[in-house]
């Protein structure tokens, strides 16, 4: 099975994103900025889908998105962006992303829906 | 009241986040409120509180990260305000910023609500500002008053000890769990030497069944044994090491307390109306988390006194030739196994004339005495039980809740001492051990004492009606769970009397390796995490004992050696050893009962705190008729009697004590200020008089080893 990624420098917010998805026993690796997810995603050519942050020093997920659709291979490997924002959503889709996800209690079924969707 | 729902390992990492985040965002706004709006700070605070916002999104805490927002609104405000605003809105993050810590410290029990439109400057809304105090507080259960006087602590209960269990997050460093798995490695082979051994030993059984040749097995054994007494000295470095690795797991930097400073401080400062330059050094060095805790508590006393009390205002200070701003100086530094933390203030130093006059005031030192007393001596003072006052105000010196500070500091077998010098400045010195070694205790009373037993030889606690009893081979055993568990009258058992026989039985399951029994205890009063004091004398006395918790009050609390107890059953279960009414020494240790005869509940009350503070049972009686009653129902070591009281005076109660049998040596002293009948006084029997106007703690204690009640020297707790 594909694994997934998780791009967020809270430690909290993966964690707990990592806990709902590993308990239906995804393989879930986790990535604390943007730089860092480009590391991971070249070590590791079996990451199917990519959950980001956009908030995040060292490479935002903005750019994260723009180097995956420019450098990945498959460049069009499903990139959802979690945000703390709603008005951000429009925006991102713009920029590349596959969809988006607003931090709220209902993230763990949000998250579950799109991980059925890409990795099933 | 609405509760937290959600997982709670993912709300332990989001408090231990939070409190952090809070930590952070307090102390660059106090770099904006002094240095003014740098670039650096906004966007450390703005980071901060952005991931804060989304993290509480996400399990769900609406009110946490709509505050947040709040925060992030007022920073952008911040930003563009004239210079003259700026000071408010500060105020006004601080106020949420507290809300916010005051919300997550709620958690799971609650789950808050915060209104930021309701939340101005200096009101954190619906959460006091007294219990949250720049999140100093956080997460310790202790509180921070600010500008409150003496807490007293709150006494142990249940509700506290589900505080306990609450889980807590510690960042480890990788290396040392590195260094634990290495350490660990060697456990494997410890067994094959042993399991080696083993078949050794195995063999020589086999070969002795066969043919049995005395003086070469020997020979053979006396080999093994040596081999045995080899490894085994091996095994105990090995496993102490892993021990002392392990228990290194619970180290934390201070710095998780000490960024917590610099806020309180400030908020004490402005409402003090002080000027304070506050400085924290050695924040790098570890401390037990558990330790870390309590020192929090006793810092935040410290500060508070150095700020309110140390640290004169700036008039007066300009007017001493001082600068205006006064000087705080926290620092901590490694000691071998212990950790010191000092507490400078640049203040006007301790007053040692007003120290004296107000122990005298308050029975603590005698009059006479106090010219005599040196410095060091007089300082010492205000670490006395009773020395300070809960009336705020009423001593504008120091000593407020120091003695809360000292009986902490004592309950973590760590020290407390106090310089100064007038006019320039006084530094308290707290010292800790790195490690603590915090066990649960289950607190129980057999009949009126308190003892204690590690809560990890507690199998389970029941109640047993009379007739879940039944007698096997003459011995009463209790059925659980399909069991016979012999039932032991604990308080009989260690010749203390029978518990009074009740239709219902509260009975501990206790067990060690293979023994289990059934103690019989009149009630579970409480389980906390304490330290056990090994005290020598203690358990050469009594060897059932392995030690003494503190408990509130300074109250000492046996605790029952669990498998000292098991052999000693065992002896007289067999009947090999004839049973013992008691164990040695037993008489010796328990808590001396003290009777207090005084009309005056304002004299009694103090006298009943410094007797309580040597670790006596108190009974109080206002008059002699009550005394009596006292008397008839319970066994006391020693009677104090005022003279002068209503209904029945001490005259005439020592008449009655000496002539009720069983009564007549029973030591009594009097303490009144009648001193001229003292001729007639010695005639009715009484064996010390104590002038009441003369009243120190010294003079009683003296007394009571004057008739053997004590041993001279044994009174606990005091720095006479």
């Amino acid at each position: 099975m594909k694994k997934i990624l998780i791009v967020d420098d809270s430690e909290m917010a993966r964690k707990s994103m990592c806990f709902s998805l590993s308990s239906k026993r995804y393989n879930v690796l986790e990535a604390v900025s943007g730089r860092d997810a480009v590391a991971k995603l070249k070590e590791n050519p079996d990451i199917g889908l990519v959950i980001t942050d956009l908030n995040m020093p060292e490479m935002n997920g903005l750019e994260l998105i723009a180097h995956i659709r420019s450098n990945h291979k498959p460049a069009d490997i499903p990139v959802y962006v979690i945000t703390t924002e709603n008005k951000t959503g429009d925006d991102v889709m713009k920029k590349g992303a596959t969809g988006y996800i607003v931090k709220s209690s209902k993230t763990s079924e949000e998250l579950h829906r799109i991980v059925e969707k890409h990795m099933v | 009241m609405k509760k937290f729902e959600g997982d709670p390992d993912i709300l332990a990492l989001f408090t231990n986040t939070a409190r952090a985040q809070l930590t952070k965002v307090n102390n660059a706004l106090l770099a904006v409120e002094k240095k003014g709006v740098k670039a650096e700070s906004l966007k450390l605070i703005r980071g901060e509180i952005h991931t804060l916002k989304g993290d509480s999104r996400m399990i769900g805490l609406e009110s946490v990260s709509g505050a947040a927002h709040a925060v992030e609104d007022l920073i952008t405000e911040l930003e563009k305000a004239a210079k003259g605003e700026r000071g408010k809105l500060v105020r006004r993050i601080f106020s949420l910023l507290d809300a916010i810590g005051a919300a997550i410290e709620r958690l799971p029990e609650e789950v808050v609500e915060i209104d930021p439109a309701e939340i101005t400057a200096g009101n954190a809304g619906k959460a006091e500002i007294d219990s949250t105090a720049a999140g100093a507080s956080a997460g310790s259960g202790s509180s921070a008053h600010i500008g409150s006087s003496a807490e007293t602590e709150p006494p142990p209960s249940p509700t506290q000890g589900r505080r306990e269990d609450k889980t807590e997050i510690i960042t480890l460093n990788v290396k040392r769990i590195e260094d634990l798995i290495q350490k660990s490695s060697a456990f494997p082979q410890y067994f094959n030497k042993f399991n080696y051994i083993f078949g050794q030993l195995e063999n020589l059984r086999n070969e002795m069944e066969a043919d049995p040749r005395p003086a070469e097995n020997a020979k053979q054994l006396a080999s093994i044994v040596s081999q045995f007494s080899h490894e085994l000295s091996f095994y105990d470095l090995g496993s102490r090491q892993f021990q002392s690795e392990i228990t290194k797991l619970k180290l934390v930097p201070l710095a998780t307390v000490f960024d917590q400073f610099p806020r309180l401080v400030r908020d004490i400062a402005e409402h003090t109306g002080k000027a304070v330059a506050f400085t924290v050094k050695g924040k790098d060095s570890e401390l037990d988390k558990t330790i870390v805790e309590r020192l929090k508590t006793v810092l935040i006393h410290l500060l508070r006194n150095a700020v309110d009390h140390g640290i004169e205002s700036p008039a007066a200070r300009e007017k001493a030739g001082k600068p205006k701003e006064g000087r705080i100086v926290l620092h901590a530094s490694n000691r071998g196994d212990m950790v010191e933390v000092e507490i400078g203030d640049d203040g006007a130093g301790l007053d040692l004339d007003r120290i004296r006059e107000t122990a005298i005031e308050r029975g603590i030192l005698a009059r006479e005495d106090a010219g005599a007393l040196g410095a060091d001596d007089t300082m010492a003072l205000i670490f006395a039980p009773g020395f300070s006052t809960k009336e705020v105000g009423s001593f504008s010196g120091r000593g407020v809740g120091l003695d809360v500070v000292a009986r902490t500091v004592k309950e973590m077998n760590g020290q407390v001492s106090v310089k100064s010098t007038r006019g320039r400045g006084t530094t308290f010195t707290v010292s800790f051990p790195l490690i603590s070694s915090f066990i649960p205790i289950t607190v129980f009373l057999l009949g009126e004492r308190l003892f204690g037993i590690p809560s990890a030889y507690i199998k389970s606690v029941l109640r047993v009606r009379e007739s879940d009893r039944r007698d096997v081979a003459d011995r009463p055993v209790i059925t659980v769970e399909g069991e016979d568990i012999a039932l032991i009258d604990l308080n009989s058992w260690l010749g203390f009397g029978e518990e009074p026989a009740d239709a219902n039985k509260n009975v501990i399951i206790v067990s060690s390796r293979d023994e289990i029994s059934a103690c019989v205890v009149r009630d579970i009063i409480y389980e906390k995490k304490m330290i056990i004091r090994k005290t020598d004398w203690l358990v050469r006395a009594c060897p059932v004992v392995m030690g003494a918790v503190l408990s509130g009050r300074e109250r000492a609390i046996p605790i029952l050696n669990v498998p000292e107890i098991f052999n000693k059953l065992k002896e007289t279960m067999r009947g090999v050893v004839r049973k013992k009414a008691r164990a040695p020494g037993v008489r010796d240790f328990r808590q001396k009962n003290i009777l207090l005869v005084e009309d005056s509940a304002v004299s009694r009350t103090r006298q009943r705190d410094i007797l309580e503070g040597q670790s006596f049972n108190v009974f109080e009686a206002a008059h002699g008729k009550d005394a009596l009653a006292l008397l008839e129902k319970q066994s006391f070591d020693v009677v104090i009697t005022d003279i002068e009281m209503p209904v029945m005076n001490g005259p005439e109660l020592i008449r009655r004590i000496r002539a009720t049998e069983g009564l007549e040596r029973l030591p009594v002293i009097v303490m009144s200020s009648y001193n001229d009948n003292l001729a007639s006084l010695k005639d009715l029997g009484i064996n010390t008089f104590v002038d009441k106007t003369k009243f120190s703690v010294k003079r009683l204690i003296e007394a009571l080893a004057g008739e053997g009640i004590i041993k001279s020297g044994s009174g606990s707790g005091g720095r006479w």
